[in-house]
Order: C-alpha cells, then sequence, then structure tokens
C-alpha cells in the first residue's frame, strides 16, 4: 500500500502512482490540519504531487530518496 | 504554445506551404487564362483550403485570416456566385505573395518575429482580408472567427535561479521547460518520472504550483505542473530522453561566457549605468516606490546573471525605499566592476538582453543523424540506370536463342544463358537495394497526428483518442509522402463529422473519450491503412438525401442504392453535409480529393459504417510505384501491357456464351454478369479481336474500381516486371496509357491506364 491513511496523518511509501489522487484528495478534504510523511515515498506521481500542493500540505517530513528531495524540498518550503 | 528552435512540424509545415503557394499560383494563372475552368477551379479552392487549414495548426493568425478570406472569395467564384475578375487575381496573388512572404520569414527565423513585425503583419493581413472580401460582396466585413492572437513569444525566459545555477556550474548547460499536456495521465505518462530521469540535471524545480486550484475544486488528473530544470547532458542526450514529448519542452542552451566577451559585458555594464542613474533620482515623483522597486529586481537578475547572488541586495533595496540609496548604489557599481578574483561568468544565450530578436540567441541544433542526406534527383537516377539493366539483361535471352537458331551454336548459347543467371540475380539485388533506399516508414506522416488531433478537436470541443500502429511499415517514399495530405482530410473529417461531442457520447451510453484508431500493415506487395473512428457513423438516409438535394444523383437512383452504396456517396464530387462552414472540413473538397488522390497512386479506398458505432476506411496502396508486374496483352499484332493487380482472371471465351442485353454484349461468369469490351475498339483500331480454330476468343477479366469488364484481346504472353517510364511530348496527352517500358528484344511496349481506357 504506498500511502497508509491513518486518522491524523498519511504515510508514503514506495512509488505512489496516479491511482492514489483520489483517496489523498478525500482523506485531505475531510479534515484540516492533517499531516502527511514522506520519509519512505521513493516516486510520488504528479497527480497525487497536486493534491498535497492544492492543499497547502507541509510536509511533516521529507523523502529520504536524494532526488525525490532535491525536487521536493524547495518546492514545499515555497508553498 | 511552446517554443523549441526548431520544432519539425514547423518545418514539415514550410515545406508543404511552398508547394501549395506554387499550386496556388499556378491554378490562378490557368484561370486567369481560361476562367470558369472548373478542374483548375476545385484544384485551385482545395490548395487554398489545405493551406489553410494546415495554417491553423500554427499561432499564425494573420496567414489564417487572410487565406480564410481568399477561400471564401474562391468558394463564391466555384459556385458560380461571382465571376473571376482581373481585379480578383490580382487580389489573390498579392495575398499569396503576403503568406509566402510569412513562410520565408518563418523559414529563416523560426517564428514570426517580435511584437513589431507581428503588428505590421496583422495591419496587412487586415487590409488584404478587407480587399478580399470588398471583392467577394461582403462590404469588408469579417465574418471568421479567427483565433484571438495569443501573445508573442519572447524567446524562452530563463528564470534568475536558473541562470544563477548555472553560473554557479560554470561548465554549459541546457536549460529545459517541460510543460505536459494537460491530458498526460490518462495516458499513462508520469512527467514527474520523466523529468526526474533527465540525464545530468544540475539544477530543478516543479512550477504552477501557485497556480492550482483549491483543494475541493482542483481535478487531480488533469496536469498542470511543470518542470524546469538545466541539464549539463548533450542536446542529443536531453532529445533521446524526451523523445515522445519533445514538442512540449522548451530548451536552450546556456553557455558559460568567456572572460572577454566583449558584448555581454557592455550589454550589462549599460544596463547597471541605467538603474545607476534612476536609483540615483532625487526627484520626490510620486511613483519613487513603484521605479525603486523595479530598478531593484532589474539588479536582483543582473546579479544573478554575472553569478553574484548579493545577498544584501533585499536589505538595501529595503533602505533605499526609506530614502537612502546608498547600499543599492554600492550593489551597482560592485556588480558594475567585478573584483579581478572573482571569476566572471555569466550565462549568455537566451539572457534578457536587448535584442529585439529572441530566437538568434538560441543557436540551432547540431545535427547529429548518422544517415547521408541525399539528393532524390541521384536517386530517382539510379532507379532509371537499373531500368536499363534489367532491359539490357532482357535481352540476353533472345541473344542466347539467337546464337543458337542463327549461328547454330548451342555451346555458345548456354554460356549466354549461365552468364544472364549471374547477371539476373545481381539486378534483381540491385534492385532490391536501391527500392529500400526509396523505403520510408509511414511514421513520418504519422508523426504529425497527434499534434493534428489535439488541436483539431480541441477546437471542436471533442475528446478523441488517437492510436496509432505499425508506424514502422515502410513504403516507397513517393507513396508515403502523397499519403500525408489524403490522411489529414481523412482524419479532419472523422474528427469534425464523425466523432460526437463528450454529451452526445454519454448520451448514446459510450464513453466519453472517442477514439481514432491508424493501423497501417503489409499484405504481400501492398500497404493497408485501416482508419478507424468509434463516432456515430455514416447516416445512409442523410447521405440520400444529401446527394439528391446537390444533384449528384436522382431520387430514384439513391433510393435503389443499398445503405453500403449510399455512403460512397460522400466520395462524389462537391458533395458536403456539414450545415457549418468551419476552417477544417465541410466544403466537400475532403472526400473526392481522398479518393483521386489515393487512385493516382495505384491504391484503392475501401468505406464502411454503422450508423451510431463508427466508420472505417481502409486504403490500399501499393509498397512501390517503380516496379510494376505488368501481364503482356496482344491486340491486332501490337503488344500491350496490363497491370496485373487490375488482372482478376484471363480466360476462353467461346462466341455461345456471349448474352446480349439492350445493346451490351455480356457474359456470365462465377454469377456475375460482366459487359464485354473489345481491346481493338477501346484502342480504336478498325479490326475484330482474332477468333481462333475452336471459334474462342482471349477474354480477360479486370477490375477498374468498383467495376468488374471482360475485355477481349488477340492473345495473352508473359508477366514482366516493368520500370515504367512517363510518356513525354505528345504522347504524353494520350490518358489511355501510363507509361511505356522497353521489352528484351528492344521493343517499347505501352502500359495500359485501364481506368482512362472505359
Amino acid at each position: 500500500m504506498p500511502i497508509r491513511l491513518l486518522k491524523t496523518r498519511a504515510a508514503f511509501a514506495g512509488v505512489v502512482s496516479v491511482e492514489e489522487a483520489d483517496a489523498l484528495q478525500g482523506w485531505l478534504g475531510e479534515k484540516p490540519g492533517r499531516r502527511v510523511d514522506l520519509k519512505r515515498c521513493t516516486h510520488l506521481h504528479p497527480a497525487s504531487l497536486q493534491v498535497l500542493l492544492s492543499a497547502h500540505i507541509r510536509p511533516a517530513t521529507m523523502p529520504d530518496d536524494p532526488t525525490l528531495a532535491a525536487w521536493l524540498v524547495p518546492l514545499f518550503s515555497a508553498n | 504554445m511552446i517554443h523549441s528552435p526548431i520544432n519539425p512540424l514547423l518545418a514539415q509545415f514550410l515545406a508543404e506551404a511552398e508547394e501549395l503557394l506554387e499550386g496556388i499560383g499556378a491554378q490562378i494563372m490557368v484561370l486567369e487564362t481560361r476562367p470558369g475552368e472548373p478542374a483548375a477551379m476545385n484544384e485551385l479552392f482545395r490548395l487554398v483550403h489545405t493551406m489553410k487549414g494546415n495554417s491553423g495548426l500554427f499561432d499564425l493568425p494573420a496567414m489564417t485570416r487572410v487565406l480564410h478570406a481568399a477561400e471564401d472569395l474562391l468558394d463564391k467564384v466555384r459556385q458560380g456566385k461571382l465571376a473571376l475578375t482581373r481585379d480578383h487575381v490580382d487580389t489573390l496573388l498579392a495575398a499569396m505573395d503576403f503568406v509566402s512572404g510569412m513562410c520565408a520569414q518563418l523559414a529563416t527565423r523560426g517564428e514570426v518575429g517580435a511584437q513589431a513585425a507581428h503588428e505590421v503583419h496583422d495591419g496587412a493581413a487586415a487590409a488584404l482580408a478587407q480587399g478580399l472580401r470588398a471583392l467577394s460582396g461582403e462590404g469588408g466585413q469579417e465574418d471568421v472567427a479567427v483565433p484571438a492572437a495569443p501573445p508573442p513569444e519572447q524567446g524562452i525566459d530563463v528564470p534568475a535561479e536558473a541562470m544563477a545555477a548555472a553560473a554557479r556550474h560554470g561548465g554549459a548547460l541546457h536549460f529545459l521547460r517541460y510543460q505536459p499536456e494537460e491530458d498526460c495521465f490518462f495516458r499513462g505518462d508520469d512527467p514527474f518520472h520523466t523529468a526526474r530521469h533527465t540525464p545530468q540535471v544540475v539544477w530543478q524545480r516543479i512550477i504552477g504550483a501557485r497556480a492550482l486550484p483549491a483543494l475541493g475544486e482542483l481535478d487531480p488528473y488533469r496536469c498542470l505542473l511543470g518542470f524546469e530544470m538545466l541539464s549539463a547532458a548533450p542536446l542529443a542526450g536531453i532529445e533521446a530522453h524526451f523523445r515522445y514529448a519533445m514538442d512540449r519542452v522548451a530548451l536552450c542552451p546556456l553557455t558559460p561566457a568567456a572572460a572577454d566577451d566583449g558584448l555581454d559585458r557592455a550589454v550589462l555594464a549599460e544596463a547597471l549605468a541605467a538603474q545607476r542613474r534612476i536609483v540615483a533620482l532625487t526627484d520626490d515623483a510620486p511613483w519613487r516606490a513603484a521605479r525603486l522597486s523595479a530598478a531593484g529586481a532589474v539588479v536582483a537578475n543582473l546579479a544573478a546573471l554575472c553569478g553574484d547572488p548579493a545577498p544584501d541586495l533585499p536589505e538595501a533595496c529595503a533602505a533605499a525605499l526609506a530614502g537612502n540609496s546608498d547600499a543599492l548604489l554600492a550593489i551597482i557599481d560592485r556588480l558594475a566592476s567585478p573584483a579581478p578574483s572573482a571569476a566572471p561568468v555569466a550565462a549568455a544565450a537566451a539572457a534578457p538582453a536587448p535584442a529585439d530578436d529572441p530566437v538568434d540567441a538560441v543557436s540551432p541544433h547540431p545535427s547529429h543523424a548518422r544517415s547521408l542526406r541525399v539528393d532524390q534527383g541521384k536517386i530517382d537516377r539510379l532507379m532509371g540506370l537499373i531500368g536499363e539493366m534489367v532491359v539490357a539483361r532482357n535481352a540476353l535471352p533472345f541473344l542466347a536463342q539467337r546464337a543458337e537458331k542463327v549461328y547454330g551454336n548451342r555451346d555458345m548459347a548456354r554460356e549466354i544463358k549461365s552468364q544472364h543467371a549471374v547477371i539476373n540475380r545481381v539486378t534483381e539485388e540491385m534492385q532490391d537495394a536501391i527500392m529500400r533506399i526509396r523505403m520510408m516508414p509511414v511514421s513520418v506522416v504519422f508523426q504529425r497526428f497527434p499534434r493534428l488531433v489535439r488541436d483539431v478537436s480541441r477546437k471542436l470541443g471533442k475528446d478523441v483518442e488517437l492510436v496509432l500502429e505499425g508506424e514502422d511499415t515502410e513504403a516507397d517514399k513517393a507513396i508515403i509522402e502523397a499519403l500525408a495530405d489524403p490522411l489529414i482530410h481523412i482524419l479532419r473529417n472523422s474528427l469534425d463529422h464523425g466523432f460526437e461531442t463528450p454529451a452526445e457520447r454519454r448520451a448514446n451510453g459510450k464513453p466519453a473519450t472517442g477514439r481514432l484508431t491508424i493501423r497501417a500493415h503489409q499484405e504481400g506487395d501492398r500497404i493497408l491503412l485501416d482508419i478507424t473512428d468509434d463516432g456515430r457513423g455514416i447516416d445512409p438516409v442523410r447521405i440520400r438525401t444529401k446527394a439528391v438535394e446537390k444533384g449528384l444523383v436522382d431520387a430514384a437512383t439513391a433510393e435503389a442504392m443499398d445503405d453500403a452504396a449510399a455512403i460512397q456517396l460522400i466520395f462524389a464530387a462537391g458533395f458536403s453535409t456539414a450545415e457549418a462552414i468551419s476552417d477544417l472540413s465541410g466544403r466537400g473538397v475532403g472526400m473526392d480529393a481522398v479518393r483521386s488522390a489515393i487512385e493516382a497512386l495505384h491504391g484503392d479506398v475501401a468505406l464502411s459504417s454503422t450508423t451510431g458505432s463508427g466508420t472505417h476506411l481502409r486504403l490500399t496502396l501499393p509498397l512501390s510505384m517503380a516496379v510494376t508486374r505488368v501481364l503482356v496483352l496482344e491486340a491486332a499484332g501490337q503488344l500491350f501491357a496490363m497491370p496485373v493487380d487490375m488482372v482478376i482472371e484471363t480466360t476462353r471465351l467461346s462466341t455461345s456464351e456471349i448474352r446480349g442485353i439492350k445493346t451490351e454484349r455480356t457474359i456470365l461468369r462465377r454469377d456475375r454478369i460482366l459487359p464485354i469490351r473489345e481491346l481493338n475498339d477501346l484502342l480504336g483500331i478498325p479490326r475484330p479481336a482474332r477468333i481462333d480454330d475452336d471459334g474462342e476468343q482471349s477474354l480477360l477479366v479486370a477490375r477498374l474500381g468498383e467495376n468488374v469488364v471482360a475485355l477481349v484481346v488477340d492473345g495473352f504472353r508473359e508477366t514482366l516486371d516493368v520500370i515504367q517510364k512517363p510518356l513525354t511530348g505528345v504522347l504524353a496527352g494520350i490518358p489511355a496509357y501510363s507509361g511505356a517500358t522497353l521489352m528484351g528484344d528492344g521493343a517499347v511496349l505501352l502500359v495500359l491506364n485501364p481506368r482512362m481506357l472505359l
């Protein structure tokens, strides 16, 4: 399971594919202030990425994957 | 629109435009000398129509506008509502000169140019369009919805951050901006994945995050993000990586400027001096604050250009706004005279220098192709030579015969025959090799369809997915190139008339996205192209009504036709069912032009359609036009050739089998009644066909498009592979022959063109 949607936080792991975007959008819309952990994420499909950006999420943890972090860290800190 | 330095689509458009404009000029000239010539009129109209359609693919509103006006004028003339006068011709020629001038400009600069050039074009276009419309009696009004001119492209503006990163890196880099198509997720694309794996990325960022709608309104499956990167990889590597999305990538090289790069330094110094003057102004104008922030922004950009991060700049700007501009002036001075120890590295290329022609700054792609470009004339000459070689080879068996019969030397004859076998093998291989040189994959034509389908369907508010199959199927260059025009017509027709709007489709229980499939494959020595759509299909009832309305058939004939025959009426000249004239299709020039183009290539078009579920078109074409297999016939002591692909069977005909129906002589063969024609009659030879001792004649059953005809000839000879030479001089005007070739004994063999024979 690439995203585990828990009560207060979503844990991303491995490759998050395009299918996840819908569920993620719903989950983030349900309750404001939910947390997102990207630590174990190795790739994020832009559909899900758009959802995170649109929800103005600042992930609690950034990916360990260095190339993914290089893309995402400046993006989320500017967002 | 994303702009890449050399757009292959644009290059293709320009090459075609040149041809089209040539044709347009020629037809206008024909019409000037022979006004009202319908063939020239139709051809002229078709050319202008095609040209307009092509121009619509690019942001060339001025060109489209003029062509649309010209097309409207020609349509009136074609329908006989207007007689073509000298004034018309003058204005049309002026309009075409304008279009070709624009094309020439596009060809040299890769785009139309800066804002000023746009305005000049728009002005000229408006004047020409007005002139054309005044002549067509519309009082100079333009009823055309020309797409609003988008802001002109100003090259690629490389963001300051990228410039700074490039300066830090110091080596030669490419800046890329990849803006994926909005609907790319539906094709299974992951543009982020593509961007992440770009070779040798040294700097990257994701753009478009700020413009995203709020979470509730976001459609996550429309890609709104873009990607910017600096890559140290060679251009070829980048292009290979983005090979499926190159049209969505804007690219420009950034080269580290040499320390003695005089021009850039001079420009930089000038810009800095200007900022210095602005900052130093001491007046108390109410716009002082805005002026200072603007100057501050420019200084920030210039600092990035110099590779100086200028961390003290924001503070200095704030101080300047508060009234103390000393700090800002100090920064400007520091930038203007870099310390000799700091290696001055400036990014050149598309830097915001005050150049009025941003494209010139972008260096063209170097060519990495490991292939040889050869003038087509040279290949054609090789082809001609091998044709002569084949003829010379065919003479050897005759020579062997003579050696044996005339000189009585059987050994000599045998030796000649064995030599013939060797030469035969070599020439056949050579012929094959030369044919292969001329072979091109259909992808050459297919590659522009995704863009075409996307643009056209978007314009029409339809949702269509294009599926291409068998793109590597090969055929002769001449065939492939000639296919482009008819295929574009077919696609436009299908998109315009075939597909329903997404709402209609949903209402009919179909998926909202239509599917248009083009499949190419080879079958024997033919190439087959299947174009299938899942649109509304062709409604035979509507076709019958329209055909009767247009006077193409009378009501009784239309009524008697079955549905399959009725839909074939769309191939009739002048048939069009579109209610509104759009700039895509719907003037009835499409399908008859398609059929004649395909038939000119010795091909066939087959159409089938199921109302409500779609249309299927099959184009069958020869793989090559260079070599034709012919059957040699005898008529009145002369030899003629008939292409074998038209021959269904050769048979004997007993005079007792002939039945008279009215004045026609017919024969019943395989449950079909076939009309009988005598080849001698058709060729105007006043001699009856030979009847042999058993009272029988030789009969050739041939297929001519939809019809099957029985031809009576004097006799049959062998079949031959020949390379046809077009007839020249007086003979060129005789349509009954498609060409000529030489037999092995030196005799000339005329190849019949059965379509024109009847």
